[in-house]
């Protein structure tokens, strides 16, 4: 009888894995661009107009279930009017998402990510997205990579 | 009366998720397909878990609503589908319910009649939650 419990130890064994990081940063970008349709009042369809991509593109970004570049992914958040970046933490995973998911738009309080945790940080170093909404004429894509 | 057991439960997660043996079943089958290596559609729900399901519900997914209260969770690259419903008046609770694989892209009938079952369990709160022991 399979029970949740069985569902967790797959879900810790591919946490485990790179490709799990890979499915936070996809995670991350659809929860970003859902955000910000929701907005804006746009529909997925509107944003694949604006950006010129297909709207089954824009559907798989919000299902995290696309790689895209990092032209693709400045494209969208110019259309949507968000400047973001992306910071590397050190933080344990589960104190990560606290920060994240407690604080408002501005999702990764900086002092927060002083603080280790020891056996992820020696494990992870993962790279995560930060967003600033921007002004229309100040609509641009800044990638920084800061230590 | 369907009987489900913690999944992601606890004062991290905005929507507590609890799940049936035989959504678990399904899922845990699922994973290690090539739509899903390894469990990355657990890690999805474990993230809308945190978030909160209602900011990740929409017309055009990742969670949206079927009928009745009852909502699915697709995952784009298959037919793979998990059903479920809030627990309780507040959304605080996700209880899935149902997992299974499509036949094709439109809803059929033993489809549509497999919702309006979990909506009458809803309705008629025919479930309960069990320990893991």
């Amino acid at each position: 009888m399979t029970k949740a419990k069985d569902l967790l130890h797959i879900l810790a064994e591919f946490e485990e894995s790179p490709e799990s990081v890979g499915i936070d940063l996809r995670l991350d970008l659809a929860d970003l661009v859902i955000r910000h349709l929701d907005g804006q009042g746009w529909t997925q369809k509107q944003l694949a107009q604006r950006t010129g991509m297909q709207e089954s593109f824009i559907s798989r970004i919000i299902h995290a279930e696309s790689n895209c570049t990092f032209e693709v992914a400045g494209r969208i958040m110019h259309a949507l009017g968000v400047r973001v970046q992306l910071r590397e933490t050190l933080l344990g995973r589960q104190q990560f998402l606290d920060s994240v998911f407690t604080a408002g738009s501005d999702r990764i309080p900086l002092q927060s990510q002083e603080a280790t945790d020891g056996q992820e940080s020696s494990r992870a170093r993962i790279f995560r997205v930060r967003e600033a909404t921007t002004q229309p004429e100040n609509q641009r894509l800044r990638l920084a990579k800061t230590g | 009366m369907v009987e489900v057991r913690a999944l992601f439960v606890g004062d991290d997660y905005r929507t507590e998720v609890w799940i049936s043996d035989s959504a678990a079943k399904a899922i845990k089958n699922y994973a290690g397909t090539k739509e899903n290596p390894r469990g990355a559609l657990l890690k999805k729900i474990k993230r809308y878990s945190l978030n909160g399901f209602r900011a990740w519900e929409r017309r055009d997914g990742p969670i949206t609503h079927e009928w009745d209260g009852v909502f699915r969770i697709g995952h784009r690259s298959s037919l793979f589908r998990v059903i479920g419903f809030y627990g309780g008046s507040k959304r605080s609770e996700f209880i899935i319910a149902d997992a299974y694989l499509k036949r094709g892209q439109q809803l059929s009938a033993p489809d549509r009649d497999r919702i309006d079952a979990f909506a009458r369990i809803r309705k008629e709160k025919l479930w309960r939650k069990v320990d893991d022991d």
